[in-house]
Formats: structure tokens, C-alpha cells, sequence
């Protein structure tokens, strides 16, 4: 009787099946129930996902190829203008580029060599690339937050720029990975146990259902305190867990953020499966600042400056230089 | 002196009756059943915490019961522990990356044993369980696994039915094991583990657990037969693990064929 009974209590989901409309469908679907700025974004320029849905189902047959749906999901994914907002499809990722490409590059590696140097010339340790430029600031080139730092790397480099006047961290076109490694790296700035920010998480599919804003804390990092002036160099494609990085510690004593508005992304993504075979990631859990500020639009730098147009036959990074006389004075 | 007297075991192939469960609390003669399968079969999952796909599969499980008449209960209560097990990789109608999946589970019960109708012998009681597992989509970015952990209590019931083919004798043997009532570990519904694990951020993460949230059961049933002194034992291990909570629903349906052998094993003191 027993089995009878949980026989007919069967647990399943209602999935479209993996035909055109089916995918078309899971993927609104998917995003509807998952994504966590529909009101932010209704609020900042009337996203109205209802009416995306009749925009582009029409659209969609099941006459139409792979590219062609692809194009139709992808231009429907575009209208959040998120950066963490990803289709995933054999031949393609489908991603918001107006997100970054309408605002100016403020990065080159050509000027990134030419102020680490040759590679005898600077020091690496766990991804962070390092060295002291000859008005003794230091310079710490952070690509990514892909790895996490090991407590060694940190105390390693730490002594080796100790004597330093200053610190830059160079957090451009830095698109993000762990929290936790950004958390790690911000630990060596903060004196005591910091209140960073909040995050939140959905409880419902409804596009309000929200848990409460739960802290985010920092402890300092154990046997290491950075207690001298510090810029941080960002741009728009300081993103995700670099732009959570930029919230910890702007506005701290002895921080300045100089360069570009980052790119946001303040919402962990997660991902799901379209019933094609197809990835989707989305925004799914909102983080704010100490404040309680949403900076999934970008953090502003403390000094906005840019590279100038000529930047490459120059050889002048104006944002590193920028940084060394703030430094300096 | 006493320690002399303590336990030695004689391993006997004899036949495994429903006489061992109801009937062998005797003041000096215990008898403790060890059934040991192997089996092989098909996983059906869905964590909708990962994915809204069913990912479907070959998979591997072992089964392993022991059966002994508990100290009190005038010969009439069973305790038996089970521990189960599986592992697959199953999966999705697109064919795409393979999911992992396993899980593991221990189990006691206790089980009151009814007087013989014929040669039926029914027995029912209830159980203490506790199950863990995860499921893996190497797809996943902040959430590419789920973990499970839960325990229930709940109701078992056996049915078991001797019977002769030729000379030999034979034994048809059915279970089934229903939780009820319980606790189990689940993410909120667009919780990430980091915010679980890394932030220590509580929300709703161990949830009760009852037939209507979480109907789960696992179905065995055996024929056991004599073969080359041993004892054979063959048959099917459904298992239904459910629930659906924080709005995120879960299933894992193993069916598998299980061959194996029974052994008991007479305690003399």
C-alpha cells in the first residue's frame, strides 16, 4: 500500500520538451522564476518581461536552425542588460556586450608590460603579479579572482612591498571568479572585523520573493595588516567578484578608487539547463554594499580618470600615473 | 569465565527461513541473518536546485542487511540494520556532460514479528534512517552540486513465504521501508552554498519532512534459494527518494536487479 501510495506521489517537473517553443519557453520560464533585478531594471528603464515574451515568441518556429533560435534566445537574454546573464550554446556564448563595449577600454597589456617589465623584472604569487616601480609604490597587477589566494602568497607579498610608500592594486579587467578570494585579498586592508555588505537570495519564483539582507563580515587577515595608502585601478570590466572587491573597500581610511566606473555585476550567478542541452546563467542572489547601496550598475572611482588617446604611442598609463602622484603627495 | 561463553559463531549455510526471524530467540541459540547484494539497474534523478532535466542512467548500488532477535521483545522483535548504497552517472535527454550522482544510507529497525498464517510470515515495525548523498553537473557554476542529508523515521514491513521446489527449499521474501516523518538539509530556493557555507547565512535550510513533502520508500523483494552449498538470493531493490521543499523538488528513482547470498550465522552461548 505504502509503495502504492508513493507511486502516485510521484515528484516531477514540467518541463517543455527540447523542441523549439519548448526551449524558448524553459529559457523565459527559467529566467522569470530565477533572475533577481527584474525590479531594479523595470525601475531604471521599464523592463517589462511580460511584454518580451510576446515580442519574441513569434519568432520562434520549429522550422527555424540552432543559430537562429540561438539569435532569438540571446536577443531575448540582452534585454536584462546583465553581464551575468549567459547563454550557452555549442557555436556561441550569448552575452550583453553593450555592457562593457559602450564604455572606453581604460586597460591595455601593452602599458601593463611596460610597468611590470620582463619577466625577470616582477614577482608572481598565486596569480597576483608584483613589483616596486622606482618611486617605491608598489604595484600589484590582480587579473583575477578565478584562484584563491594561499595565506602564504599574501604574507609573501606583503613583505615584499612592506617598505613601499604606497600600494596599487590594479583590479582592471578583472571579471571576477570566488568572493572568497576577493574577500581574502580585502582582509589584508581592514583593521578589525568589517561590515562589507549584504546579500540576499530568492525564497520564491515570484520576481519579489527575497530573503532578508544577511550581513557579509570580513576578519582581518591573520598577522597582516596593510595600514598605508592604497588606490585601487578599476575600469568596466572590473566585474563580479572584482566589483565586490571595489564595494569592500571604498570609502575605507587610506583608500581611493581611481579609473573608470566598474562593470557591477553585483549578482552571484547561478545556472540552469534548457531542455536542449543549452546553459543558462542568470543573476540569482542581489549583493549590496555597507550601505545597503545595489552596485549591480558599477561602483563610481573616487577619481574618475582615463587613458588618453594616445596612451599606446606614449607608453603612459595616466591611470597607474594618476595613482603614483596620489600616492606620493 | 563468562568471557568464555561469549560469542562464538558456526557458520552454517542453512537455509534462510522465516524461522530466523520469529522463531530463533531462544534462550541459548541467536541467530543473525546477513544479506549481501549486488545490484545493477537504472537511476532516474532530478534536483530542480541544478537543473529542471531528468538525467537517466546505468547505475551501481550494493545492499547489505543484517537481521538479529533483539535481547528483549520474548523472541518476537527483529532489530535489522541496513546500509545501502549507489553510484551513477546519468544522463540528460540532450546527452551532454554526464552527471555523478551517489548516495548512501544506514538504516535500523525494529520489527515485531506476527504469529505464522500458513506459511506466511508477516512482520512489521519501524526504522531510524539516515541518508546522504549529491549530485554533480559539471555544467554548474556557483551551484554545480547538490548535496543531500536527511533522516527520518519511519514504518517497514517484510513478508516472507518458504516454500519447497523439489527437495530444496526455496524462500520469497518482500520489504518495503516507508520514512514518515523527519529532517532534511536543502538550500533555500535561490541559495547559493556559498552563502550557506561560507557566510554561515541560515534560511529555512534543515526542513521536517513528511509523506507529503518527501514521499519516499524503498521496495526489496527476493527469492532466495539453495545453490552449491551457498545460498543464492536474486531480485529487485526499488528505491524512490522524494521530496519538495523551499520549492525545489528532488527525486531519485533507482530500479536494480540485485543478486546476492544470504548467510545466517548461529550464536551459541
Amino acid at each position: 500500500m505504502a509503495a502504492v501510495g508513493i507511486l502516485s506521489s510521484c515528484i516531477t517537473e514540467d518541463l517543455p520538451d527540447a523542441t523549439r517553443q519548448g526551449t524558448f519557453q524553459a529559457c523565459w520560464k527559467a529566467l522569470d522564476e530565477h533572475y533577481c533585478f527584474f525590479e531594479e531594471k523595470a525601475a531604471a528603464y521599464g523592463l517589462d518581461w511580460e511584454a518580451v515574451y510576446a515580442q519574441n515568441a513569434p519568432a520562434v518556429h520549429e522550422t527555424m536552425t540552432d543559430r537562429q533560435l540561438f539569435e532569438v534566445l540571446a536577443g531575448m537574454c540582452c534585454e536584462l542588460r546583465d553581464g551575468h546573464v549567459n547563454l550557452y550554446a555549442a557555436h556561441d556564448v550569448a552575452r550583453y556586450g553593450r555592457w562593457f563595449d559602450d564604455y572606453p577600454a581604460n586597460y591595455a597589456d601593452t602599458l601593463e608590460r611596460i610597468y611590470l617589465g620582463r619577466t625577470e623584472d616582477y614577482q608572481t604569487a598565486a596569480g597576483l603579479r608584483y613589483r616596486i616601480l622606482d618611486d617605491n609604490v608598489g604595484y600589484v597587477r590582480c587579473a583575477t579572482f578565478e584562484n584563491n589566494f594561499g595565506s602564504g602568497n599574501l604574507h609573501e607579498l606583503m613583505r615584499a612591498l612592506a617598505l613601499c610608500d604606497g600600494l596599487i592594486i590594479d583590479v582592471r579587467n578583472n571579471g571576477g571568479g570566488m568572493l572568497t578570494a576577493a574577500q581574502k585579498l580585502a582582509s589584508v586592508f581592514l583593521d578589525t572585523k568589517t561590515l562589507v555588505g549584504y546579500v540576499r537570495h530568492k525564497t520564491g519564483r515570484a520576481h519579489n520573493a527575497f530573503s532578508a539582507p544577511e550581513p557579509i563580515y570580513i576578519e582581518p587577515f591573520e598577522g597582516l595588516r596593510w595600514t598605508k595608502p592604497v588606490v585601487i585601478l578599476t575600469n568596466r570590466r572590473t566585474y563580479s567578484a572584482a566589483n565586490a572587491f571595489v564595494a569592500y573597500l571604498k570609502g575605507r581610511a587610506g583608500v581611493t578608487v581611481v579609473g573608470d566606473v566598474t562593470g557591477g555585476g553585483s549578482g552571484m550567478p547561478l545556472a540552469t539547463e534548457l531542455p536542449n542541452g543549452w546553459t543558462l546563467r542568470f543573476s540569482a542572489c542581489p549583493m549590496y554594499d555597507a550601505q545597503m547601496r545595489l552596485t549591480e550598475a558599477g561602483i563610481s572611482p573616487d577619481i574618475r580618470q582615463d587613458l588618453a588617446p594616445d596612451a599606446l604611442q606614449t607608453g603612459r598609463d595616466d591611470i597607474i600615473e594618476r595613482a603614483r602622484t596620489l600616492l606620493r603627495q | 569465565m563468562r568471557n568464555r561463553l561469549l560469542p562464538f559463531l558456526i557458520a552454517l549455510a542453512a537455509p534462510a527461513s522465516a524461522q530466523t526471524s520469529t522463531a530463533a530467540g531462544a534462550d541459548s541459540l541467536h541467530t543473525v541473518r546477513h544479506e549481501q547484494y549486488f545490484g545493477i539497474g537504472r537511476t532516474n534523478t532530478l534536483d530542480t536546485y541544478l537543473s529542471p532535466v531528468e538525467y537517466v542512467g546505468t547505475s551501481l548500488s550494493i545492499l547489505h542487511r543484517t537481521e538479529r532477535m533483539a535481547r528483549w521483545g520474548k523472541g518476537r522483535i527483529g532489530v535489522q540494520a541496513t546500509y545501502a548504497g549507489y553510484a551513477a552517472m546519468p544522463r540528460s535527454q540532450a546527452d551532454d556532460d554526464p552527471a555523478m550522482e551517489a548516495g548512501l544510507s544506514a538504516a535500523v529497525a525494529w520489527l515485531y514479528g506476527f504469529r505464522p498464517v500458513g506459511r506466511w510470515t508477516f512482520a512489521l515495525g519501524g526504522m531510524a534512517e539516515a541518508e546522504s548523498g549529491f549530485t554533480y553537473l559539471v555544467r554548474g557554476g556557483n551551484n554545480p552540486a547538490q548535496g543531500r542529508l536527511a533522516v527520518h523515521l519511519g514504518m517497514t514491513g517484510r513478508v516472507v513465504r518458504p516454500f519447497r521446489v523439489g527437495r530444496q527449499q526455496w524462500e520469497a521474501r518482500a520489504q518495503v521501508d516507508v520514512p514518515l516523518i523527519g529532517a532534511m538539509f536543502t538550500p533555500n530556493y535561490g541559495q547559493s552554498y556559498y552563502e550557506i557555507f561560507s557566510l554561515g547565512h541560515y534560511d529555512k535550510n534543515i526542513r521536517a519532512t513528511h509523506p507529503w513533502n518527501a514521499p519516499s520508500a524503498r521496495l526489496t523483494a527476493t527469492l532466495t534459494l539453495p545453490l552449491w552449498g551457498a545460498h543464492l538470493s536474486l531480485g529487485y531493490n526499488g528505491e524512490a527518494r522524494q521530496s519538495h521543499v523551499n520549492h525545489l523538488k528532488h527525486h531519485t528513482w533507482n530500479h536494480h536487479f540485485i543478486i546476492g547470498y544470504v548467510r545466517t550465522l548461529r550464536l551459541l552461548r
